[in-house]
């Protein structure tokens, strides 16, 4: 047998320049599908505008940079925090950006929230994915409720977590159970190279989440370029809870264990938050709360107390402006549940409490930087 | 650590870069060896206890086939070795489970337990490349090699130690005698390889197997068509998989600046079967003919004889696959296609009056049909599927049209690339959007599952 030789089989040499060719002509299409998607794409924010941030929607991170992005120019206030601020409980205009900006009497508070925002990937979706927040004024909701036990800390034995792909991907105190390192690095080289979240997008946006090839075998006759419509997902109006109070559930108090500040790795990544807008010269504003501590048990409520001051001490230690909602500034019928969510009623009355607040009302006069 | 994943990446560009300043000291090949074996032991790190022991075996035994008298009895040591631990990972639980069935069909109520022993990855690889050392200076082919690390570096060098090429020690130790020159063609010719095994491997092979998977796993409730279109899928899957690895195999070595040797070339282009071998997995093929077929005679010898030795290498061949009866059915029915075709083939009426792609349409059809024992769970299976097909009943298959566009163009493509028009694929433009095409569509359509290459199994 004679063995044939290599340029039978593998014509598809190329050389230096023709190698240059194809790199340089690669970026420039991953460069232009990136941006002149969200030309193609329509999006037509209109007002009380929020996330559609649920289920398979929720690591569409590409929606919430185009949101920050579409936001500056109209928005001074960027709101950021998790389905509380988001609105798990209420209908898109009976938020508390909705309220600030009815009570305020303009439009400058955007909803930023997301489902499931916790601390740790509040700071990965600010650094990764929050380049418009450079200069703005943002409001972090700083929910405790992260930080209820070591599961939530992400370090007890849950085998997954809230928004995988924006906590740290190497951090010795993060339990990753079954996340290998393959997955781990993919994670990182996705953050690197914008068009993978642009894909990302596409999947969820127009294949329901599924890769291009996977939905390829479900609609076997069908063109993949035929699936892509140009649309955004409809604005989320309805609300995903039912509205009503934690009592009417009948839900029962609980007994958290809460962990102390100094211990907890959410609470570091929440610090990081801050320092890293801050280094971006956005001017930062923290909300601590809302929280049911109704629904504690006296142990619970007093641990969840020692780590509250805790908090708001490291927050008047480095100057940063918040406003703590407190035990007693919502009735307890106002919440929905143990992670704090509101009901309308809710947040109406937080919108006013924090119009109320001097150093809230001097920081939103705050002119960005030049 | 597969090479279509980010683990491998960051490790080859780590090897590489420490390589390339590396080149110039004496240590290019120890650093070459310990990449080798933290690229083994990513998977397990007990295996490379085996390799180790298997490599220093033979580097001893070449020592001593160089340097003693009694030659044969060294030679017989290493390749009994070879085939022991190779029969002992790969084949114990199926002669423990044939034993327990025929004691059992005599009516004697004894189990022969099975070990149950992970098989090693690589493992009918890298035996058969460091056996084909002592075989070789057995005969007297090559000179022995003293150096320990560039011996151990020779069986175990990562780009082709799980699924090979299986490389000869005349055409790889050379190579390693010295450090390798890398020149810009070394980066080019090895980006332009990985990049078209990435792309059949993941954008092909991977979009294939999810359509093949669903047929074969339940093969009785599927209809003639899916079982048909699953098993035409499957011969297009396996060879993009099998032929992408080998591909991004020899680009990372390339980029090394060391060459490997070319594993396919357009298979399914083949006119007859005994082309066909000689474009399929060529290197495992060519070790076969070497180190099998001519020792028992070859073909210059009578005819039964001649048909025994087809017979026995391709059962061989198929038992090398898997420990599984499919296999060796799959073995079996290469030797009667070889035995049916062989003197069909020398004639002029078929070497001349037969159009080359009647050839080419049947040849296919013949693997396509032995592609069903090689895929099937199990023999009682691929049973069902060929009744399955011959049952007749013509539904919807739902094959993607996409996957049948795809293996359209490569069948054109490698048309072309055996024409007389194939100067048309040396155009710049051509090459380039070609590149291009595949790079975005990797980029855009596929996701970062990884599927495992077949030939691991093996």
């Amino acid at each position: 047998m004679n063995r044939l030789s290599t340029s039978n089989s593998d014509p598809l040499h190329l050389n230096a320049r023709q190698w240059i060719v194809v790199i340089m002509l690669y970026a420039c299409i991953c460069l232009l599908i990136d941006r002149a998607w969200l030309g193609w794409e329509q999006f037509n924010a209109g007002t009380d505008y929020r996330l559609p941030c649920f289920g398979e929607r929720m690591s569409d991170y590409w929606e919430f940079r185009r949101w920050t992005s579409r936001a500056r120019d109209q928005y001074r206030v960027y709101l950021i925090g998790d389905s509380v601020i988001w609105g798990q409980e209420t209908t898109h205009n009976q938020t508390i950006s909705h309220y600030l900006n009815e009570r305020y009497g303009q439009d400058i508070f955007a909803n930023m929230g997301m489902d499931g925002l916790h601390h740790a990937a509040m700071r990965g979706l600010v650094k990764i994915h929050g380049q418009s927040l450079n200069e703005k004024l943002v409001l972090l909701q700083f929910n405790p409720f992260w930080m209820s036990d070591s599961n939530y800390d992400l370090r007890g034995t849950w085998k997954d977590y809230y928004h995988p792909r924006l906590i740290p991907q190497f951090n010795r105190r993060i339990a990753y159970h079954d996340r290998d390192t393959q997955q781990r690095i993919a994670v990182l080289a996705e953050r690197r190279i914008p068009i993978f979240s642009l894909v990302r997008h596409v999947m969820v946006n127009s294949f329901h989440n599924q890769s291009i090839q996977q939905w390829m075998i479900q609609n076997p006759y069908s063109c993949p370029f035929t699936a892509v419509t140009f649309e955004s997902a409809p604005l989320w109006t309805k609300a995903p809870g039912p509205g009503r109070s934690w009592q009417d559930k009948g839900m029962r108090p609980q007994n958290f264990a809460w962990l102390a500040a100094s211990d907890s790795l959410q609470w570091e990544c929440f610090q990081d938050t801050i320092r890293s807008l801050q280094k971006r010269n956005a001017q930062v504003f923290v909300l601590v709360g809302p929280y049911n501590a109704y629904m504690l048990t006296d142990d619970s409520r007093d641990r969840l107390n020692q780590l509250l001051s805790q908090t708001v001490q490291w927050l008047g230690a480095n100057n940063v402006p918040y406003f703590d909602v407190g035990d007693n500034l919502l009735p307890s019928e106002t919440y929905a549940d143990e992670v704090g969510h509101l009901t309308a009623a809710g947040h109406a009355i937080l919108a006013e409490a924090l119009l109320k607040q001097d150093n809230f009302r001097k920081w939103i006069e705050l002119q960005p930087p030049p | 650590m597969l090479f279509h994943s980010w683990i491998f990446a960051i490790f080859f560009a780590v090897c590489f870069l420490v390589y390339l300043p590396l080149r110039r000291t004496p240590l290019w090949a120890t650093w070459l060896l310990l990449s080798s074996y933290f690229f083994y032991g990513w998977w397990n790190p007990l295996y490379l206890l085996l390799i180790i022991y298997s490599t220093a075996l033979d580097y001893f035994v070449g020592l001593a086939i160089a340097r003693s008298r009694r030659q044969g009895f060294w030679l017989v040591l290493s390749v009994a070795n070879n085939l022991l631990l190779l029969g002992f990972f790969k084949y114990s639980d199926f002669v423990a489970q044939n034993f327990t069935a025929i004691l059992h069909s005599l009516r004697i109520p004894l189990d022969i337990p099975e070990p149950g022993i992970l098989l090693p990855i690589g493992i009918s690889f890298y035996t058969f490349q460091s056996m084909s050392y002592t075989i070789d200076l057995y005969r007297g082919r090559i000179r022995h090699e003293t150096n320990f690390v560039r011996f151990a570096l020779f069986v175990s060098f990562f780009p082709q130690l799980i699924a090979g090429p299986i490389e000869r020690a005349g055409d790889l130790l050379p190579q390693l005698k010295h450090a390798p020159r890398i020149k810009t063609h070394n980066i080019t010719d090895g980006l332009s390889l990985f990049v078209v095994g990435l792309f059949k491997k993941v954008a092909l092979a991977d979009l294939l197997a999810v359509y093949v998977d669903q047929v074969y796993d339940a093969p009785v409730q599927a209809s003639s068509t899916s079982l048909l279109l699953a098993t035409y899928a499957f011969a297009w899957q396996i060879y993009f998989d099998f032929s992408g690895y080998s591909d991004m195999a020899r680009g990372c070595a390339q980029v090394l600046g060391i060459k490997l040797s070319l594993n396919f070339a357009n298979p399914y282009l083949a006119t007859g079967l005994g082309d066909f071998w000689r474009r399929w997995h060529i290197t495992l093929s060519t070790w076969f003919r070497d180190y099998l077929y001519v020792p028992l005679g070859g073909n210059r010898c009578r005819v039964w004889k001649l048909y025994r030795n087809i017979a026995i290498t391709m059962v061989v061949a198929g038992l090398w696959h898997g420990a599984a009866w499919s296999f060796l059915a799959w073995g079996a029915m290469h030797a009667i296609g070889r035995f049916c075709t062989r003197h069909l083939e020398q004639t002029a009426f078929y070497r001349n009056r037969v159009p080359n792609f009647l050839k080419q349409i049947w040849v296919f059809h013949f693997l396509c049909l032995t592609w069903i024992f090689f895929r099937a769970e199990s023999l009682a299976d691929a049973l069902t599927v060929v009744k399955g097909i011959g049952r007749g009943v013509w539904t919807d298959p739902q094959l993607p049209i996409v996957a049948v566009l795809f293996c359209l163009c490569v069948i054109v493509y490698q048309w072309i690339s055996e024409s007389r028009i194939k100067y048309l694929l040396n155009y710049s433009p051509v090459k380039i959007l070609m590149m291009l095409a595949m790079l975005v569509y990797l980029t855009l359509f596929t996701t970062s599952g990884y599927e495992p290459f077949i030939y691991f199994q093996f």
